[in-house]
């Protein structure tokens, strides 16, 4: 059943090309919706089966073309990428649906067409074990989020969010491919795990790429220092995250927001994972440089979660409310990835989730009040009309602020706290302690607001909100669903931890998979 | 690193013709003109507040790091031209496989480079769509002037 992995990415990309010829059949919203709906279904039961066979045999190699490893491109996915990507297409699954309900556009085909595209950049990313394919997959990824940032472009504002994303995005992706021409240059290939293994022995002599030659050392780590910009930028790290991460956040649609989060900015934080775990492990060529650049990122993710969390409480715009939420976030998970121990790398992956599950719920639920209202926080007195909204509203900011053990918020800030006590670095846990009270204010003020705003009916627009509200309490349920099987049941946290484990220590594996032929199934 | 290994040879053995000497300069001088290009384009994007003189830097950006990768295909040996990775006779026989491995350049990453482009083409246009959008707008492609007359509040969903 490997052939999943490259059936996958084009299965998506064909389904964005018959969306588009739907068009020149019908102009029948309810075929579109219907059609992405069922297609993004099809490629979340594919990516759930794909996970579900990561877990059994732990690394699947698909070859393009049936040309082994470093010669031509494979696809690699271990538990990390096929968990990932399984949130990616279920965010898809859910944004294919809200959108039926949210955009009202007349150029509904295109929406679906780029968010196809955009899906299709994910799954590349994250499966993808060749470094230039990635960065291939990164600009179709990139592209699709400019797209879809200017879909309103009789806003101006919409244009001049996708103007910056655009700009900065293009020179961050140059510097990618500069990185990548550097790693070619000095290892002579461009396949991960042959780079992974050549990074550790560089005289090691491998079929058709022979052995690594010149200073690898500098190379690696110039390409490695630019690597760690470009995805600091994906994920929306502190400096560089005002490039464009609160500007695209608030002009975008707002289901397209809303899966930002899982479908670009985890691409970022795999990238990180990847390359300083897999490629340029601890006991690689240049282990002393990326402890210290390691060292580095802790930093920078507690500076970024606390500038985050600063600017989330003054925000009077909810998406930009939402998109500072999102940065500390994945500021911690950055911290996580940063502190180097399987608990650091478990609490990351938690940290994506509850924020894509969190996130989610707060955006379906605000469109309710952006439609009806607009985009202030006033706004949000709105979703009192409905004590479902207030419920699930409540629900995903609780999740977010992660205190209660309920939720699936409170074991990612849990596994963080315990990875940087098991390290010895108490400053971690109890900064990361802080900074999740100082977002208390910014998550407080928000409910405070929706009590005192009052509702008014006569003024609603929309009557209709059975989507949102259905996708909102799935999500709710599923937050809480996760939260307590993690207090109970104890496989889910042995599943975390065994992708942190295995992002550790496996990394022997994946190249002996990648590069031998040995196909797993 | 990839420097040396274009030029490793011209500076440790003694070139022995003028065109090896010349080939040598004209190397450094493109990959110092390469690095300056690089910080000139950068400079241009972030300091132009034109949106066109932007987009050009942003290209003149792209295409030099394009050139970076003919550089890392580029082999240079002393005395011989390098030629294109094709055998000419077929079939062949071992020394001219010996000479087409000692001379060719490395075809991979011209192969990148053309996917490269091919993608940058499409971020081109793009990014010049965005741009006549923004020129409908504002009326200016002058970001700092643009920026002047804009209501504060505007909203969009």
């Amino acid at each position: 059943m490997v052939f999943l992995l490259g059936f996958l990415p084009i299965y998506l990309m064909s389904s964005a090309v018959v969306v588009a010829m739907l068009s020149f059949i019908t102009k029948n919203r309810a075929i579109y919706v219907a059609f992405s709906a069922a297609s993004s279904l099809v490629a979340f039961i594919v990516s759930l089966y794909i996970l579900s066979l990561t877990i059994g045999s732990s690394i699947l190699v698909y070859r393009y073309g049936g040309f082994p490893a470093p010669l031509g491109i494979v696809y690699t996915v271990d538990k990390l990428s096929g968990f990932l990507a399984t949130l990616s297409m279920f965010m898809l699954l859910l944004t294919s649906i809200y959108s039926s309900w949210m955009i009202r556009s007349r150029w509904l085909y295109l929406y679906y067409l780029l968010l196809f595209l955009m899906a299709t950049g994910s799954i590349g990313c994250l499966y993808t074990g060749d470094i230039f394919n990635f960065f291939v997959s990164l600009e179709l990824l990139a592209i699709s989020s400019y797209a879809l940032t200017a879909f309103y472009r009789d806003s101006p504002r919409a244009i001049r969010a996708a103007l910056r994303y655009a700009i900065s995005g293009m020179i961050v992706t140059s510097l990618y491919l500069l990185s990548t021409f550097i790693i070619y240059g000095s290892f002579g290939t461009l396949n991960m795990a042959d780079i992974a293994l050549k990074a550790r022995n560089p005289s090691i002599p491998v079929a058709f790429t022979g052995t690594a030659f010149g200073d690898v050392v500098i190379s690696s780590k110039v390409a490695v220092a630019l690597i760690t910009w470009v995805f600091l930028f994906k994920s929306a790290i502190f400096p560089l995250n005002f490039a464009w991460q609160p500007y695209a956040y608030s002009e975008a649609p707002t289901p397209v927001a809303a899966a930002f989060t899982a479908i670009s900015d985890t691409v970022g934080l795999y990238g990180l994972i990847r390359f300083f775990y897999t490629l340029f492990g601890y006991d690689s060529i240049i282990g002393d440089f990326r402890t210290s650049i390691l060292q580095l990122l802790q930093i920078i993710a507690i500076s970024s979660a606390f500038v985050g969390a600063l600017l989330m409480s003054f925000q009077r715009d909810v998406k930009r409310f939402i998109a500072f939420s999102t940065m500390v976030h994945l500021s911690f998970a950055l911290l996580g990835i940063s502190l180097g121990n399987v608990e650091g790398i478990a609490s990351a992956l938690l940290h994506i989730l509850s924020n894509t599950l969190g996130d989610s719920i707060l955006f379906y639920l605000a469109g309710i009040s952006i439609v009806s209202c607009g985009r202030r926080l006033e706004c949000l007195g709105t979703l009192k009309l409905w004590r479902i909204s207030i419920i699930a509203f409540g629900g995903g900011v609780l999740n977010l602020f992660g205190v209660l053990p309920v939720f699936i918020g409170f074991w990612g800030k849990a596994l963080l706290v315990l990875s940087s006590i098991r390290l010895g670095t108490v400053v971690y846990a109890v900064l990361t302690l802080f900074i999740s009270g100082v977002t208390a204010i910014g998550y407080f003020r928000v409910l405070h607001q929706i009590s005192i705003s009052k509702a008014n009916a006569d003024q609603l627009t929309v009557r209709d909100v059975t989507i949102p509200h259905t996708l909102a309490l799935t999500l709710l349920v599923v937050t809480i669903v996760l939260g307590m099987g993690f207090s109970l049941y104890r496989p889910l946290m042995d599943f975390v931890l065994s992708i942190g484990f295995e992002v550790m220590n496996d990394y022997s594996i994946y190249i002996a998979r990648t590069l031998t032929g040995n196909l797993g199934q | 690193m990839f420097l040396e290994r274009v030029s490793w040879r011209a500076s440790k053995r003694r070139p022995r013709y003028m065109s090896d000497l010349l080939a040598s300069l004209a190397f450094r001088t493109a990959m110092i003109a390469f690095v300056f290009n690089i910080a000139i384009a950068l400079y241009g994007v972030l300091s132009r507040p034109s949106l066109v003189k932007k987009f050009l830097c942003l290209v003149a950006f792209t295409d030099s790091i394009n050139i970076f990768a003919v550089f890392i295909g580029f082999r240079y040996t002393p005395g011989a031209y390098p030629s294109p990775p094709i055998l000419e006779a077929i079939p062949t026989s071992p020394a001219e496989v010996e000479t087409l491995i000692n001379t060719s350049v490395d075809p991979l990453p011209q192969a990148m480079i053309l996917t490269a482009i091919v993608i940058g083409i499409a971020c081109s246009i793009f990014l010049l769509t965005l741009i006549l959008m923004y020129y409908r707008h504002y009326g200016t492609t002058n970001i700092h002037e643009a920026e002047e007359g804009e209501e504060p509040h505007a909203e969009a969903l």
